[in-house]
């Protein structure tokens, strides 16, 4: 059986809010070289957005000033990662923050947010990364779009 | 990418804030200004217009959840229009669908008040 190729596209943005956006356009325009459909090209758009806002809202020591992006794009699947290069106290896991309620608040969305856009996620931390692996692939359904039981 | 503010101050300290653009990390913090900022000038019942929003995540949500809290106890609402199915799923991924009273135009919204 033919594997499918897969091609590798890396991208760095300062570790800065005003450019989440460039992630998010490249992740669209990346996407639509899949099979993926408009509604789950938005899903990645999203979850690249809430993965890249965790990072920054992230307590973070010594943070590098960049946060890198790569994505795997395969012909019925894209994977992406998110990182960001920064001394994290051990045992915190990626995108915790010690904030304020309202904040501790936006971090359960986002966390949710993200669970229902992709279909798998996960989060690695160690002493100076953070990382947030996205996998989505073509045809799947989100929680949103699944029938009512 | 900048977001489009436009507050319009109606009868009977109601206020509509019409946005426009994307609500992200970035621009999130000037909506949620702007929402404390009509709070605290007396508007406690608030429609938030999402229809020319063309992209929302969780710190959007964040806000109108800090502006629900805010004017709920000074007896207040905060409706929303919103008729974009890519918006309002994420309401319904989080259950937000069911805390903020969404309507599909301006005239459903204005009736909530009358």
């Amino acid at each position: 059986m033919e594997q499918e190729q897969e091609r590798l596209i890396e991208l760095e943005i300062p570790r800065k809010a005003d450019y989440v956006v460039i992630a998010r356009l490249i992740s669209g325009a990346l996407s639509r070289m899949t099979e993926l459909d408009y509604e789950a090209i938005d899903d990645i758009k999203l979850a690249v957005s809430e993965s890249c806002t965790t990072l920054i809202k992230s307590p973070a020591g010594d943070s590098s000033e960049a946060i890198s992006l790569s994505f795997t794009l395969a012909e019925h699947e894209i994977g992406i990662s998110i990182q960001d290069k920064s001394f994290m106290p051990s045992g915190s896991p990626a995108g915790k923050s010690a904030g304020t309620e309202s904040e501790d608040e936006e971090e359960q969305m986002r966390i949710s947010l993200i669970a229902s856009l992709v279909d798998d996620v996960s989060y690695e931390s160690s002493d100076d990364l953070r990382r947030i692996l996205l996998r989505k692939k073509a045809g799947s359904l989100i929680a949103a779009d699944e029938p009512d039981r | 990418m900048d977001l489009g503010i436009d507050v319009q101050h109606k009868e009977n300290k109601t206020a509509v804030i019409d946005l426009s653009g994307e609500i992200d990390v970035y621009t999130a913090p000037k909506f949620k200004e702007s929402l404390i900022n009509l709070i605290e000038e007396g508007y406690h019942d608030i429609v938030v217009d999402l229809q020319d929003v063309t992209f929302m995540d969780s710190t959007g949500l964040g806000a109108l959840v800090g502006g629900l809290k805010r004017v709920k106890p000074l007896g207040g609402s905060l409706v929303l229009i919103c008729n974009q199915d890519k918006i309002l799923k994420i309401f319904e991924i989080t259950g937000l669908n069911k805390v903020f009273p969404i309507y599909q135009d301006a005239e459903e919204a204005t009736k909530a008040f009358s």
